[in-house]
């Protein structure tokens, strides 16, 4: 069950009916949110709900025994016993296949390949990552262990954020699910607000771009200098709005339940460093890596000094860029982040000096060209099937074999209208993006009437020009 | 609870006036003599093709004594001009992806004994068995071209797709349709008649083998019940029904037809229907018979023709049934 479905919206209605109908009833919320988010990934994958609940009583009583624990040794113990079967049920899965492809050179869809096809459950980059950030905040001392195994489940499964993020902590949500509902329209509001926003982004925008990066992408050894830079630059915006509109569903189902999530992206495009963009830019990975990752890093070797950091970024970001998948352009990508990271700490004072000077402006402009530079070419590897792929893309921009009239043959192709419109719809929402987001946010009213007439049409443009069909998430398949 | 009541109410009206206000103009302002809106969407499709003249020609209280349904290898394969040279008076409503769900919508809303006597109905490979072929684009095809509601609404109704719900408001709002694309190789009576034979493409596809579908044939559940409820559907009204798997190039093994007959055999047949196998017609060549690797040529159409027009003959006069 797609977000960008009538079913996800018919079932999301009858989720929160359900919930409304029965939030008299004492301990009805975690129940209808489990059952409903077993449901939903049934719809997804029937066989894997075991191996999800697995996962969850896995966590669940891993939490437990690291509660009951006397000491941080023996916690330390559980920590690495239940958190390592969950990372090497996530390795299996994830891993296995494109190593043992990439050790004997078959592919797996063949008929000669050894094994049989391992199909990656969905979502199990996320839960296992929310999984682990339970048992790390309980081993740190953060918080206690949930005792309530319905509770926990009904966390680590929940349907909003399941398949894609955000990854959620335990304490907020928690806390949240703890408390009955009780039903708040303005928030229902916001959360159907977020909702349409977040379709209008998927299929209004994200998708039609998808339409026109795809077919070159497929095959990208067959395109030249123009085209390739024109569908890349394009291929940055798509995947902004894909995933942002998928975050947005995704918080906005939660509040239409009563629970609020943290957010995940905030305008990281207009960002003037790689810094700033990885504080805007999926936030609850981020926060995830600097909370696990980095500050544990930086803290074992704090007597480096500038080197720890150095360190700590490198080791954190080469884990982001592999736990998007077991690809070398992934590895690339992850790198290509902890250098520019690095050198971003190292001229971190000068960089300040000159923000603080006269020609701010200028020092503004610029670092926001070099910034969006930069994503922009490791969004290429980020996109491409393999490093020779993005290699060829890359050395295709600095060759002088720029083709436009490849380009101009390929606009032909789409029609110009339709490109227009494609264009016409991306432009306009950059353009308001910062504004409708606000409203989305409820952070700008325009009254009863007002605000129905915004979201009531842009449900209508998102129904009307909606590129309607079976085109997931690009992040489904992390 | 009436605040929320209010509030839903003013969100819907405000998203259904802004949808038709929208589509309203975009259905009736023209780029290049073409509504704008169908350069908005890439399913988005204009009236026309052969669909629109098929239905719209067809005389809904002629008695016809055969009707030609099923996908494109039906509408590309009975040629009626052949079959009415011998004094029948046939009609072909086959169309593209028409499957045995689509089938159902135009037996219930269109036919009745008194305008068709018999029906053939034309068995396509990918209709009924996995990777089944998406019948999206038929749905778009006979909801944006056929004439009256009630087949557009009965599959907007099964589907409720947004792709779908647009398709109708547009054929609502549309205030001077008009049907603009012109299929070239359509020669009336509801036929397509393509006058040329295998692409070098094909050719080197049929030679390779190259994505040829698989010899063993998995059944689509679904499907084969939606051809169940098909025939149950024309025998309920009082019409005759066989069932044909008419010719198919090499393409497609003999030991895949040879299931896809059997099985398809066996169904007819618990009906009580007859059904014909003439997947292997002698005469009709893959070379020369064919306009690509599932679809007969007009000359392999016209040959095709001309052998059931002579089976029915051969029928009438010895009273025997073909199984």
């Amino acid at each position: 069950m797609q977000f960008n479905t009538i079913k996800y919206l018919v079932f999301l209605f009858i989720v929160f009916a359900v919930t409304l109908a029965l939030s008299k009833l004492r301990n009805s919320r975690w129940i209808i949110l489990l059952l409903a988010s077993l449901i939903f990934y049934y719809t997804w994958q029937p066989y894997y709900v075991a191996l999800l609940l697995f996962s969850a009583a896995l966590v669940y009583s891993t939490g437990l025994l690291m509660g009951r624990s006397p000491d941080l040794k023996t916690r330390r113990r559980w920590l690495w016993a239940g958190g390592g079967v969950q990372l090497l049920i996530l390795f299996f899965f994830k891993y296995t296949e494109p190593i043992i492809s990439s050790i004997t050179g078959l592919n797996p869809k063949s008929a000669e390949y050894p094994l049989f096809r391992i199909l990656l459950p969905v979502g199990i980059s996320f839960y296992t990552f929310q999984a682990l950030s339970y048992l790390f905040d309980i081993y740190y001392g953060f918080r206690k262990e949930e005792r309530h195994a319905g509770y926990f489940a009904a966390y680590l499964t929940s349907f909003p954020q399941l398949i894609s993020g955000p990854i959620e902590r335990s304490g907020n949500f928690l806390k949240q699910l703890r408390q009955p509902f009780v039903f708040n329209l303005q928030e229902t509001a916001l959360g159907t607000r977020r909702i349409v926003w977040g379709l209008f982004k998927k299929v209004v925008v994200a998708d039609r771009i998808g339409a026109i990066v795809d077919p070159v992408y497929y095959d990208v050894t067959n395109y030249h200098g123009a085209i390739l830079f024109f569908v890349s630059l394009l291929y940055v915006f798509q995947l902004y709005f894909d995933f942002s509109g998928y975050s947005d569903i995704a918080i906005g189902s939660a509040e239409v339940l009563g629970i609020k999530l943290g957010e995940n992206f905030n305008h990281p495009l207009s960002s003037k460093s790689v810094t700033e963009f990885w504080r805007k830019w999926h936030i609850s990975l981020g926060n995830w890596l600097r909370d696990y990752v980095y500050n544990p890093i930086l803290f074992a070797n704090k007597k480096w000094g500038k080197s720890a950091i150095y360190f700590a970024l490198l080791v954190t970001f080469l884990i982001c860029g592999i736990w998007h998948g077991a690809k070398w352009n992934y590895v690339i990508f992850g790198s290509l982040q902890a250098f520019a990271l690095v050198v971003e700490a190292i001229l971190a004072r000068k960089r300040k000096q000159w923000a603080n000077s006269k020609t701010r402006k200028v020092y503004l402009a610029i670092s926001w060209v070099l910034t969006f530079t930069f994503i922009f070419i490791s969004d290429i590897f980020f996109r491409s099937g393999t490093v020779e792929d993005a290699t060829h893309i890359i050395q295709s921009f600095v060759s002088s074999n720029w083709r436009l009239e490849e380009l101009l043959a390929y606009v032909n192709m789409l029609t110009k209208p339709k490109l227009a419109f494609s264009l016409m719809f991306l432009i306009s929402l950059i353009i308001v993006d910062r504004r409708i987001s606000q409203f989305a946010h409820g952070k700008k009213d325009f009254g009863q009437f007002g605000n129905a007439l915004v979201s009531g049409s842009m449900m209508a443009m998102v129904i009307i020009f909606g590129y309607w069909g079976k085109v997931a998430f690009l992040y489904f398949q992390f | 609870m009436s605040r929320m009541i209010k509030s839903i109410s003013l969100f819907l009206a405000c998203c259904v006036g802004s949808y038709v206000i929208i589509l309203l103009i975009l259905c009736n302002i023209s780029y290049s003599n073409v509504a704008v809106i169908h350069y908005t969407n890439n399913y988005s499709v204009r009236i026309g093709g052969n669909t629109y003249h098929q239905f719209h020609n067809f005389d809904f209280n002629a008695p016809h004594d055969i009707i030609f349904l099923g996908a494109s290898k039906a509408m590309k394969a009975y040629n009626p001009e052949i079959f009415n040279q011998s004094g029948l008076n046939t009609y072909n409503l086959g169309s593209h992806v028409q499957d045995p769900e689509n089938s159902y919508e135009i037996v219930k809303h269109y036919l009745n004994s008194s305008n068709c006597k018999q029906i053939f109905y034309e068995i396509t490979d990918g209709l009924y068995s996995q990777p089944l072929v998406p019948s999206t684009q038929s749905d778009i095809d006979l909801v944006t071209n056929t004439p009256g509601n009630g087949v557009a609404m009965d599959i907007l109704f099964r589907n409720f797709d947004p792709k779908l719900i647009n398709i109708y408001s547009i054929r609502e709002l549309q205030l001077n349709p008009i049907a603009f694309q012109a299929e070239p190789a359509y020669k009336g009576l509801g036929f397509v008649g393509r006058l040329h034979s295998l692409s070098l493409l094909n050719r080197k596809e049929l030679q390779t083998g190259k994505q040829r579908p698989t010899d063993n044939v998995v059944w689509d559940k679904q499907s084969i019940s939606d051809l169940k409820a098909l025939i149950e559907l024309i025998k309920s009204k009082n019409i005759q029904l066989i069932g044909i798997y008419g010719p198919v190039s090499t393409y497609y093994s003999d030991k895949r037809t040879a299931q896809y007959v059997d099985y398809m055999r066996d169904i007819f047949n618990s009906y009580g229907c007859e059904f014909w196998d003439l997947s292997r017609l002698p005469g009709i060549e893959d070379k020369t018979h064919y306009s690509d690797l599932s679809h007969l040529n007009k000359a392999g159409a016209d040959i095709f023709s001309d052998t059931i027009v002579k089976r029915i003959q051969q029928r009438n006069t010895t009273g025997r049934e073909f199984r």
